[in-house]
């Protein structure tokens, strides 16, 4: 008897795209008064309306002069933050500032994703999966999962995921880790492995 | 094992990522041949779950977990609450269960008849479980052998005539070429050629249905699931243009829409069609105004769900 195997790659990237909201979040506990803080107090005035976002942030991307670089950052965070929420990919400049913030990086790397630019998102990925923030870090092991799920390496997806679920201390980031194990274990034909990450989730 | 199971029951998963987790679990069971544990894991599935995000991918598991067992009683027990999430994602139901979509409604009489259930289970069972894309190749490979029959060689290895003649001649012998052997195959070859132009829809349709009445060329299962194919295009249509909103949109609109709510992402879309970022940014806003989708909604799901009546 033939099984289908579970896809479970668009159900990944949904749970992922619509946890990157909360990415800023963490970003603004680690640096105070920073981008990422910043985004998250724009984020919840606005209550995630994506068309909101998208016109704050280009009206910032457009009225800031090029030395204001948090303002073009801001700006630039808002419209991809848009764009994931909608889960369209945006086509956008760079802010072409130095030092982009994590937070942007992520975001640019998730925008990337959405595009269909795998290795420039993994390589985004993979640079802010050993921030400083543990929602971040495990954000983006779990993105770089579903990153290498869409290259079927399934089995650098199930690395990245296994280094999430050793960062994850939070429990509530726990069961999405290990739904992307359980998924990347039963894509790559580990069986025995994908009952056993089940049974910790 | 035991230790491990105790966070499952108790655990503050939410209950469609446990749902999700659970039939992970089963999927890996019955790949391990684990049946026992699989019974019970399918024991624990809760169909009443709302958000299940994945309706599909969880129909699929629980069908061929049913049908490998043979659990007519398994499945008729669920029938309602699993009939309720082919419903809701249609298109991508009979995408992912394939001939054994036709166990559910409408497609069950629409293919089958009046046939009891539990004959329509016997049947699905014999079912090799193809469609989809296999489906369409299997028509393609039907129609290359139709419209490309082997063209005769001309005798003598010095067949003295131009490139230009040559052409014309094998151009004729390939247009003709599906004809040339009985009456029947002259008349599949013309109207292959015909239908050459026809959308896949309408193709489909059309095979499915002289296949289905003569008995003869493509197999009848084939031209079943393609019946299943023409009913999901059918119904996903029909029920489009019950959205509120859907007639004020344009045909490219409709198009995308129609894209969106077979589970494709816009950026498929886009490649087919050779569109920008921008144009489908664009066109996405234009869809959301005139159907009012909330901006924290997805287009196919707020459609989904305004198809259910659902607000």
């Amino acid at each position: 008897m033939l099984y289908p195997t579970l896809h479970t790659r668009d159900f990944i990237l949904r749970v992922l795209t619509s946890g990157l909201c909360f990415v800023s979040v963490c970003i603004g506990h680690a640096d105070a008064q920073t981008v990422g803080e910043r985004i998250h107090s724009v984020l919840a005035e606005e209550h995630f309306v994506p068309g909101k976002l998208d016109a704050r942030g280009r009206r910032l991307l457009e009225s800031s002069s090029p030395d204001l670089c948090d303002s073009l950052f801001l700006g630039e965070g808002l419209v991809l933050q848009a764009a994931v929420l909608r889960k369209v990919a945006v086509i956008l400049d760079t802010v072409n500032c130095k030092d982009a913030p994590e937070v942007l990086v992520y975001l640019r790397a998730a925008n990337a994703h959405l595009g269909g630019r795998l290795e420039e998102a993994l390589e985004g990925f993979l640079r802010t999966s050993g921030s400083g923030s543990e929602r971040l870090a495990v954000n983006s092991l779990n993105a770089a999962g579903s990153v290498y799920m869409d290259l079927a390496e399934y089995e650098l997806a199930i690395r990245a995921f296994e280094a999430a679920h050793l960062k994850c201390t939070e429990l509530r980031d726990a069961p999405t880790t290990l739904m992307n194990l359980s998924a990347a274990c039963l894509l790559s034909g580990d069986y025995t492995n994908a009952v056993k990450w089940t049974y910790l989730a | 094992m035991e230790q491990l199971e105790t966070s499952a029951d108790k655990s503050l998963v939410e209950p469609h990522w446990g749902m999700s987790i659970l039939v992970n679990r089963l999927n890996a069971q019955m790949h391990l041949g684990m049946e026992e544990a699989a019974r019970e894991t399918a024991e624990r599935l809760d169909f009443h779950v709302e958000l299940l995000l994945r309706y599909a991918d969880l129909l699929e598991v629980v069908v061929a977990y049913a049908v490998s067992r043979d659990d007519l009683s398994f499945f008729q027990a669920h029938m309602p609450e699993l009939s309720k999430l082919a419903q809701i994602d249609s298109a991508e139901t009979v995408r992912r269960l394939r001939g054994h979509a036709t166990l559910f409604s409408p497609w069950r009489e629409a293919v089958w008849g009046k046939m009891p259930v539990d004959s329509v289970w016997n049947a699905v069972r014999g079912i090799p479980n193809r469609l989809g894309t296999q489906l369409l190749g299997s028509i393609e490979q039907v129609r290359m052998e139709a419209t490309h029959e082997p063209v005769p060689k001309p005798s003598g290895a010095n067949f003295p005539v131009s490139a230009a003649a040559t052409f014309a001649v094998l151009s004729v012998l390939l247009v003709l070429g599906a004809g040339i052997r009985t009456l029947p195959e002259i008349v599949l070859g013309w109207r292959w050629n015909v239908l050459e132009k026809m959308p896949d829809e309408q193709l489909i349709e059309v095979v499915a249905h002289a296949q289905l009445a003569s008995g003869s060329g493509i197999q009848e299962k084939l031209a079943k699931y393609a019946v299943v194919e023409v009913m999901r295009r059918r119904y996903q249509e029909e029920s489009l243009h019950t959205v509120p909103g859907f007639s004020t949109l344009t045909d490219r609109e409709r198009e995308f829409v129609h894209h969106l709510v077979q589970g494709k992402r816009a950026k498929e879309f886009a490649q087919s069609k050779s569109l920008s970022t921008g144009y489908i940014y664009n066109l996405s806003s234009h869809i959301r105004q005139k159907l009012q989708v909330p901006e924290n909604q997805e287009i196919a799901t707020w459609i989904s769900r305004q198809r259910q009546g659902v607000r």
